[in-house]
């Protein structure tokens, strides 16, 4: 299967995320942000110089540092624009 | 009274970025206070909801938070508020914001509040938002599901505010129904024996209680361990329990949003991600920001120029009518040369204050505030700092005292105090004066390639600040190490017109909290600094005035001279003097004489001090705006001992330096220690800067003379 985590999605690419890392407190933070198995997310824009990067979710724009975007596992839903 | 079951103290929760502040403002107006939760350094924001023939209703602002969990200080807060924990802040009612266009984290939050068993209602803020996106919620079935009351409003134009406000005057709270089964997370013993062993009631507060009984030493040493054993006993783990809930919790809430959420058209932030595309663009998104940045400061550089003059020519005033006015005498010179210059010398901050936040107010109204961090946060990383940590920063070049007190923004403890810590080294516009008197000692007009000589000079000093900030973060962050940095995890709301009450109530408050805290410290420095320099040991005072040639006539010019040369011996004999000599041994490394001592004591009071004590000194006479008068005076000036003029340009660069580098402010020493609660930060800090400047310019002076 085609899964990578969310730090290496590409710009406008949509995802679908498939598993949230919650053994750290930022992951149970994103699990209450909304960063649910199953809900779509896309790259919006990343920040100079590449990080952090802001994701589109639900109706929200939310910004998160590579480094947190690892403790989320994707799966390329392939509807770029 | 026709209220017999009003609640007369009610909690008001929500998400951040939902608007709350606007809803508290629209209840409160002016009716607010801002203390202190014991031990923590966020704010109690406090108001009075007043309605006629009802009597007045407190409203507890509690701080944005995305749960009940307590992480950071804000979650802690609203945690032991509706847990009971917080002595003298007991809420007996919980109003819920959310918004309406995002429900699912809005209702997580509720669900959890209404767990808590409070009597609860619920306000789905930013109608025409949501309406506008398309979201249509089926209030009826909502509030069923729910089991407590909504209110929908849009803040922002009014709208629904009437109604809420009926309804807090007429008590419409309800308890809701329970959201999760709490049998499904833990023992149903377990709970039971909490109950028990806490005498609390409602079963969810019991979990809350158990799960965080560690959280801030705030539930006693025995009930913590009998909590401790329990756990134990029935093999509780509380981060399981935890996820355990959110995951349960996150299903019912979107079970409720299946019912009752229609989502008919697909214009979600729209607007945002245009505007988005623009002000983040990787390229010029930076250029903007910088370009904001620029014109905020330069506002408050010369916006709050007037109003400073204004404030400082009345405080004069003030002081020359009382001691008009007032028999002679010890007590008129303390009030008129110590307190009312004391009280001037903090009002004179409020205009800076109320013009920055204002700006930092219509930044976080407006939703660019987020942006800001966002674009910044990767460059100010390596330094120990998050991209909150930019506007403090850069307000430090026109005040410390705002700047540090915009850092209360940053969430992460250590990010906090390294922000607050190196802020001070950015040159503030109290270094200005100091500055150009100096430069224009050593430097002489002229153009270097395009640019002005003493441009070029005024601009090093600048980057030396930037330098000395820099650097100590990162000499911090690895001194800190021990302590986690800042995660981001930031939401970037949608861009909206910033609300102008909320606005003006930013101004009001900040500016009132540092009258009133702040400038307690400041006033009760000033005065200890007058008194030291108006009053010696003994008759020395008496003697050294007496010592000064008498006029030979009584012209104008004779008696105005008499005059300046009796406050020269004045100061030259006060404590201030005797501390400038005894301090000359340790200065005259760095090339500075007792004189220069005097001026280093009596400038901590304000940087700026330092070019009316040297007038003092040098019997200069001059008005304080008019520098060339000083400089032609203190280029005459000899050092005894070489023959050579005093103010050479070893001296006048370890001078300016030392100026750029000590803390030499006692009003940012104030506004730290009220911003850490403790008098260890301002103290470490003090001490450090001054250490700093020493060493600093101790090799300049070596080093040019």
């Amino acid at each position: 299967m085609n899964y990578t985590t969310a730090d290496t999605i590409k710009l406008s690419e949509h995802a679908e995320i498939v598993e949230l890392d919650q053994s750290g407190s930022i992951g149970r933070r994103l699990s209450e942000m909304g960063f649910w198995p199953g809900k779509e997310i896309v790259l919006l824009v990343s920040a100079p110089f590449g990080d952090p990067l802001a994701f589109r979710i639900d109706n929200t724009i939310i910004a998160l540092r590579k480094s947190e975007a690892q403790l989320i596992r994707v799966r390329s839903v392939s509807k770029a624009a | 009274m026709q209220d017999p079951q009003v609640y007369h103290t009610i909690a008001l929760a929500g998400v951040p970025n939902v608007g709350k502040s606007t809803i508290f403002n629209a209840l409160t107006g002016l009716n607010q206070k801002v203390g202190n939760y014991p031990g923590i350094t966020v704010d109690k924001k406090t108001g009075t909801f007043r309605q006629p023939g009802l009597s007045p209703v407190q409203i507890i602002d509690l701080p944005g938070t995305y749960n009940l969990y307590p992480q950071s200080e804000d979650e802690q807060v609203v945690f032991r508020v509706l847990c009971g924990l917080e002595p003298n802040t007991e809420a007996q009612a919980v109003l819920v914001i959310a918004d309406q266009s995002n429900l699912e984290r809005g209702l997580f939050l509720a669900s959890q509040l209404i767990d808590l068993a409070y009597p609860t209602a619920l306000v789905l803020n930013m109608e025409d938002q949501a309406r506008m996106e398309g979201f249509d919620v089926n209030k009826t079935l909502l509030s069923r599901l729910l089991g407590v009351p909504i209110y929908t409003t849009a803040a922002d134009k009014g709208t629904g505010i009437g109604e809420l406000k009926q309804g807090i005057a007429t008590g419409r709270f309800t308890v809701g129904r329970s959201g999760i089964d709490l049998s499904e997370i833990c023992d149903s013993e377990l709970i039971q024996e909490v109950q028990r062993a806490t005498g609390i009631e409602q079963p969810y507060r019991a979990l809350q209680m158990l799960k965080f009984r560690e959280e801030g030493n705030r539930v006693d040493q025995e009930l913590r361990s009998r909590l401790s054993a329990l756990a134990g006993k029935y093999g509780f783990d509380s981060v399981g329990a935890q996820r355990k809930e959110t995951a349960l919790r996150y299903e019912k809430v979107r079970d409720i949003l299946s019912k009752c959420l229609q989502n008919t058209g697909q214009k979600q932030v729209n607007t945002t991600l245009k505007l988005d595309k623009v002000l983040l663009n990787p390229y010029w998104g930076f250029a903007i920001f910088l370009a904001l940045l620029f014109v905020m400061f330069q506002s408050i550089f010369t916006w709050a120029q007037g109003p400073m003059e204004l404030i400082d020519k009345f405080f004069a005033m003030l002081s020359f009518e009382t001691a008009r006015m007032l028999p002679s005498g010890a007590l008129t010179d303390l009030l008129s040369e110590g307190i009312i210059p004391g009280l001037g010398g903090v009002v004179i901050f409020v205009p800076q204050i109320a013009l920055l936040f204002a700006f930092l107010a219509i930044l976080e109204g407006s939703g660019y505030m987020a942006r800001a961090v966002f674009i910044t946060d990767k460059v100010m990383r390596p330094f120990g700092l998050n991209g909150r940590s930019v506007v403090p920063l850069i307000s430090g070049f026109a005040c410390a005292i705002p700047a540090i007190m915009a850092a209360r923004s940053i969430a992460n403890r250590r990010d906090k105090m390294i922000t607050i810590f190196v802020t001070p080294f950015m040159s503030c516009s109290a270094r200005l004066p100091v500055y150009i008197v100096l430069i224009g000692l050593i430097i002489p007009s002229g153009d270097f390639a395009f640019m002005d000589q003493r441009g070029i000079a005024l601009f090093l000093m600048y980057l030396l600040g930037i330098a000395a900030a820099l650097l100590s973060a990162l000499g911090m962050k690895i001194i800190m190490k021990k302590e986690a940095g800042g995660t981001l995890v930031l939401e970037l709301p949608r861009y909206r017109l910033p609300n102008l009450k909320t606005v003006l109530l930013t101004m009001y408050e900040k500016a009132n909290t540092f009258v009133f805290e702040a400038g307690k410290v400041i006033l009760a420095i000033s005065i200890v600094l007058w008194v030291l320099a108006s009053y010696g040991p003994g008759e020395r005072l008496d003697h050294a005035v007496a010592a000064v040639q008498k006029p030979e006539s009584d012209t104008p010019e004779m008696v105005a001279h008499y005059e300046l040369s009796v406050n020269t011996a004045r100061l030259e004999a006060s404590y201030a003097g005797i501390l400038g000599k005894f301090i000359e041994p340790a200065i005259r490394p760095l090339g500075f004489d007792w004189k220069v001592g005097i001026a280093l004591i009596t400038s901590f009071a304000a940087r700026e001090v330092f070019v009316s004590t040297i007038n003092t000194l040098y019997s200069i006479g001059s008005d304080d705006e008019d520098y060339t008068t000083i400089q032609q005076r203190l280029s005459k000036e000899v050092n005894p001992s070489t023959g050579k003029p005093f103010f050479s340009e070893a001296v006048v660069w370890s001078l300016l330096v030392f100026y750029a580098l000590a803390m030499q402010c006692m009003s940012t020493v104030a506004v730290v220690y009220r911003e850490t609660k403790s008098w260890k930060w301002p103290a470490i800090q003090t001490v450090y800067m001054t250490v700093v400047a020493y060493i600093s310019s101790l090799l300049v002076f070596q080093l040019l003379s």
